[in-house]
């Protein structure tokens, strides 16, 4: 991927203006949030739309009846940035919502953002990522995209970057949209092995002996292992970095057992070796307190501490509810101009955020593609380019690397399609018999 | 009783069998209650005997629930020593070999009963949340006590569609299954029924990661499924509770069971300490220090403002006034008390003659309706009434008073920190009456050595309180009021007396400047603390 287009803020409403007239993909985008509804089922129009103006005017409670209207409304409001928001129980427009509309459905949704791990980062904080850290982005959609296909049994799973320094996952199977907030609840509490502390405390992971061998745990537990060796204590060198080292001993929590093991590792040279030294160490310290009351406080302190510095952390008030705004595929990163991506979650490990394209880059794109393949009429260049009847030109994205994003999209949408053939196919099957009763 | 809907009556097979095997191991007394009961005519006699008698199975399983945990061996323990026997057969498993027409009866009753209670605690928030989670335990209590064979038999007539996992496919899996499905220490036995559920139907256990979940599918020992059923159940009822209570509310029907209903929705099954069982050598002298020893919060706080402000508002007057009368001042010192605070904020000798002294010696019984009234139990003070505004203060502190004042008041009383949040806790999650409980357990900590049972009543922790902090105090006293009897009686005794329960509660929400209250609206106000009309000549007699 090139380089040669760094993102300009100062282009950037200029350049949205083509990009939401020649990028994005409302088809896909409609085909999607509409479900499988008839057209005349308005179903697409009860979904509620955020979009944010420059200076973060937000204009809530968008709503379309139609792709087209949906389109109109996009480029006329160029927005800096798409929100989706929930089904509605109904139309919602323009106007401060009415206390009896209500949420009714909602992909169930998570969002993992890099900040919520700082207190274990080395290599930078806040809004900055790199290629040291964003592994954890990767590990974590391997845990919980596991969790979700082979434990939760769901299907129409779409990870998406979010053009910064986090990813958003939507599931959008029939019986995730419909969840009720207990059940969400439910779903993240399965997830959670770090829990918020008690009153002021710090976060911390407590493993029993039962969670180590219970399955899903086990199997995430043995991501987070090779990962933490990998990543950390190879790749980073996080026993002979001091910052590392010390995020390490402070975890171990009891001050003389801290002292020994600093003692015996400072000599050591290499992270790897130090980390064995560590573990051996660890290992006979919590079998000597095994005979103690509370050995359940130490006994799988090495796995805690493991899943400490790498296991997911997710912003829980995204998924709890219904009405919690996040924002769109394909929108645009206001501050990176980095497009929001899908990400195919089975080449999670391939992904590279700084090789996804910024708006910039797509328009050079565009124009180098066209004056490689002067058009031999002039056709496609008006207002709907991908909908022109007659010898359809080849759409601006494929001539793009937005091309692989879109494909991502386009494969789970196509799914979503199967299952509602399906679905739709079992229902007849099902009301046959009771239709002959009357 | 049209508000349940009508039901058939069935025939005596269906009652008792569940399907077509007519084996008694599959026979079950866990009820889901599904179907309405078949109305006889009932009397209301009959129908408060049921209710009362639900009521008593329903107490224990509270008070079983807070001495102990739920589930433990303790607490099957305690409700198997505290149900009487037949009642330990009607409602929890009847005798192997039991005649078939009695357990029809038995279950005829169980029916009953639930359907009668669910009515009666339909009327508000408090009361339903209290019925529905007893009743849930209830429910789980049986259904954990039902055999593999009842069971089936029970799902299959409840409609629930739940099977136990084939052998093959348990085979196959029983290692996952061995290691993903939780124990609770102690637990041993290794779990061989396994039912496959939607996971959403198992949330609980899902959210602990306490079942193997594959696929959507959550794989959930029977011990557990109790659980998923017990949450049904509970989730059913409080849709029907709330369906019931606004027919209720629309409907003008029968209203002569209204005022029972509201009695027994407040029933306290307990002894009603209506005055004089126990002598405690009260007098207006030491009621300073008794306070501070002995009262529970809501006494403690009108006596201290009564002290202070040398007044109390009507509602708080009659509270604190059957409360006293409960822990034995006489009447004359009662009055004696009262005149005495009241002068002092300007209420002249007259004026309390003309009002004030009539409403207390009403209260005794010594004029007016001649009625013992009883003291209120902890369950009418926390549901009915609330105080309103900062100038009355009857009422429960654990459920009236907010967190902050609470957390001061406690405060002043000298409890540690730590007390003092753990009482806040449970108040803040609704159990005022455990934390009431908790509160007098810390004040009580160096006499106690067991448990000490929930408060129900003001009057039951004073005497609890006595007991443990000078036993030689306590000294019987031979009674001077009959002991309760059911209300209904009243009615059949007293044919010219029925008029009065034809009629909804009174409505007493105006009622403060009442020293010059008639003697017709004196008794109306006193209806809600009624306990019974004696017609016996002993309740002239003077204390
Ligand atoms: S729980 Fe009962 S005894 Fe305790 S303060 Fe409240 S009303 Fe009084
Ligand atoms: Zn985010
Ligand atoms: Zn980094």
């Amino acid at each position: 991927m090139s380089l040669k287009a760094p993102f300009n803020p100062d282009e950037l409403p200029h350049h949205l203006s083509v990009y939401y007239r020649r990028f994005f993909p409302y088809s896909l985008f409609h085909r999607w949030l509409n479900y499988g509804h008839s057209d005349t089922g308005h179903f697409f129009a009860l979904r509620e739309f955020c979009f944010t103006l420059k200076d973060d005017v937000y204009l809530r409670y968008k709503s379309f009846e139609t792709q087209k209207e949906l389109e109109k409304g996009i480029q006329e409001y160029c927005p800096h940035k798409i929100d989706i928001g929930p089904v509605y129980s109904a139309r919602i427009k323009d106007v401060k919502l009415n206390p009896l509309i209500v949420p009714v459905e909602r992909e169930l949704i998570f969002d993992i953002d890099m900040t919520d791990y700082d207190e274990v980062r080395l290599c930078c904080s806040s809004a900055n990522i790199c290629s040291k850290c964003w592994p954890l982005m990767t590990l974590a959609i391997k845990v919980i995209h596991r969790v979700l296909t082979e434990d939760f049994g769901f299907q129409n799973i779409l990870w998406v970057y979010s053009g910064r320094r986090g990813i958003h996952c939507w599931i959008a199977d029939k019986k995730a949209r419909n969840l009720k907030s207990p059940a969400r609840h439910a779903i993240i509490e399965y997830l959670t092995l770090i829990k918020a502390g008690l009153q002021g405390k710090e976060r911390r992971a407590v493993l029993s002996n039962f969670d180590l061998e219970y399955q899903a745990v086990s199997k995430s537990l043995h991501l987070v292992r090779n990962h933490f060796l990998k990543n950390l204590v190879r790749d980073q060198g996080l026993m002979e970095s001091e910052k590392g080292l010390a995020k390490v001993l402070a975890m171990l929590e009891d001050q003389e057992l801290i002292a020994k093991v600093r003692a015996a590792i400072e000599p050591i040279s290499g992270s790897e070796r130090r980390w064995d030294k560590l573990t051996d160490m660890v290992g006979d310290y919590v079998a000597s307190k095994k005979r103690n009351q509370d050995s359940w406080k130490t006994s799988n302190m090495l796995d805690e501490l493991q899943v400490m510095f790498c296991y997911p952390r997710l912003d829980i008030n995204v998924s709890h509810g219904l009405n919690h705004l996040l924002k769109s595929p394909f929108s645009v990163h206001p501050k990176t101009g980095r497009v929001c991506v899908p990400i195919n979650p089975d080449q999670a490990d391939q992904f590279d955020p700084f090789a996804v394209p910024t708006i910039d880059q797509l328009l050079e794109e565009m124009s180098d593609y066209d004056k490689a393949h002067p058009p031999l009429s002039a056709t496609g260049t008006g207002d709907e380019p991908t909908t022109v009847p007659t010898k359809p030109p080849i759409p601006d994205w494929k001539k793009t690397s937005l091309k692989e994003g879109i494909t991502i999209f386009e494969t789970f949408v196509r799914k979503l399609e199967i299952n509602w053939k399906r679905e739709k196919a079992k229902e007849n099957i099902k009301t046959e018999p009771v239709d002959t009763d009357f | 009783m049209e508000v349940f809907g009508s039901a058939q009556k069935p025939t005596r097979r269906q009652a008792i069998y569940a399907g077509k095997k007519e084996e008694t191991e599959d026979i079950f007394t866990v009820n889901f209650f599904l179907d309405p009961p078949y109305f006889e005519d009932i009397t209301l006699q009959d129908f408060e005997t049921y209710a009362l008698e639900r009521l008593k199975v329903l107490r224990i399983f509270e008070n079983a629930a807070f001495k102990t945990t739920r589930g433990s061996p303790e607490y099957h323990d305690l409700i198997l020593k505290e149900l009487p026997k037949e009642m330990r057969y009607r409602y929890v498993r009847p005798l192997n070999g039991t005649a078939e027409d009695v357990i029809l009866e038995n279950r005829r009753l169980d029916v009953l009963s639930h359907f009668i209670l669910r009515m009666v605690f339909s009327r508000n928030e408090e009361q339903k949340r209290w019925f529905i989670q007893q009743e849930v335990d209830l429910f789980r209590y049986r259904l954990s006590g039902e055999t593999a064979g009842s069971v089936g038999a029970f799902f299959r007539v409840s409609n629930f569609n739940y099977t136990p996992l084939p052998d093959e496919e348990f085979r196959n899996i029983r290692p996952i299954l061995e290691k993903s499905t939780f124990f609770k220490h102690g637990q041993i036995s290794v779990d061989t029924e396994f039912y496959k559920l939607d996971f959403l139907e198992a949330l609980a256990m899902v959210k602990k990661r306490h079942v193997f979940l594959s696929m959507g599918y959550a794989y959930v020992p029977r011990r557990l499924l109790v659980e998923v059923v017990a949450d049904r159940f509970r989730d059913y009822l409080g849709l029907e509770i709330a369906r019931l209570s606004k027919i209720i509310l629309e409907s003008q029907e029968d209203t002569r069971l209204l005022p029972v209903m509201a009695k027994l929705a407040v029933g306290y099954t307990g002894k009603d300490y209506s005055g004089g069982e126990l002598d405690f050598g009260i007098t207006p002298e030491n009621l300073d220090q008794l306070s501070t020893e002995s009262f529970p919060l809501c006494a403690r706080n009108m006596h201290e403002h009564m002290r202070k402000d040398h007044h109390l508002k009507h509602e708080a007057r009659l509270q604190f006034g059957l409360f006293l009368k409960g822990i034995g001042l006489s009447c004359d010192d009662a009055v004696r008390l009262f005149r005495q605070e009241f002068s002092k904020h300007g209420i002249s000798e007259k004026q309390f003659n003309q009002g004030y002294k009539y409403n207390v010696e009403h209260q005794y019984g010594r004029v007016g309706r001649r009625v013992n009234y009883a003291p209120p139990s902890c369950t009418k003070i926390i549901t009915t009434k609330p105080p309103n505004g900062p100038l009355e203060h009857h009422g429960c502190p654990f459920k009236h008073f907010t967190g902050s004042l609470l957390e001061q008041r406690l405060k002043t009383y000298g409890l540690p920190p730590k007390d003092m949040d753990a009482i806040k806790e449970l108040a803040q999650k609704g159990h005022f009456q455990g934390a009431c409980t908790k509160y007098f357990e810390f004040t009580h900590r160096k006499k106690l050595t067991t448990v000490v049972d929930q408060i129900q009543h003001p009057n039951q922790y004073f005497e609890e309180s006595r007991r443990l902090i000078d036993p030689d105090s306590v000294k019987d006293r031979p009674p001077i009021f009959s002991r309760r009897r059911p209300v209904l009686n009243a009615i059949k005794t007293e044919p010219g007396n029925s008029q009065a329960f034809s009629q909804a509660p009174p409505d007493m929400s105006d009622m403060d400047t009442d020293f010059h209250m008639t003697d017709a609206e004196m008794e109306e106000a006193m209806r809600a603390h009624e306990m019974e009309v004696d017609p016996s000549p002993g309740d002239n007699v003077a204390v």
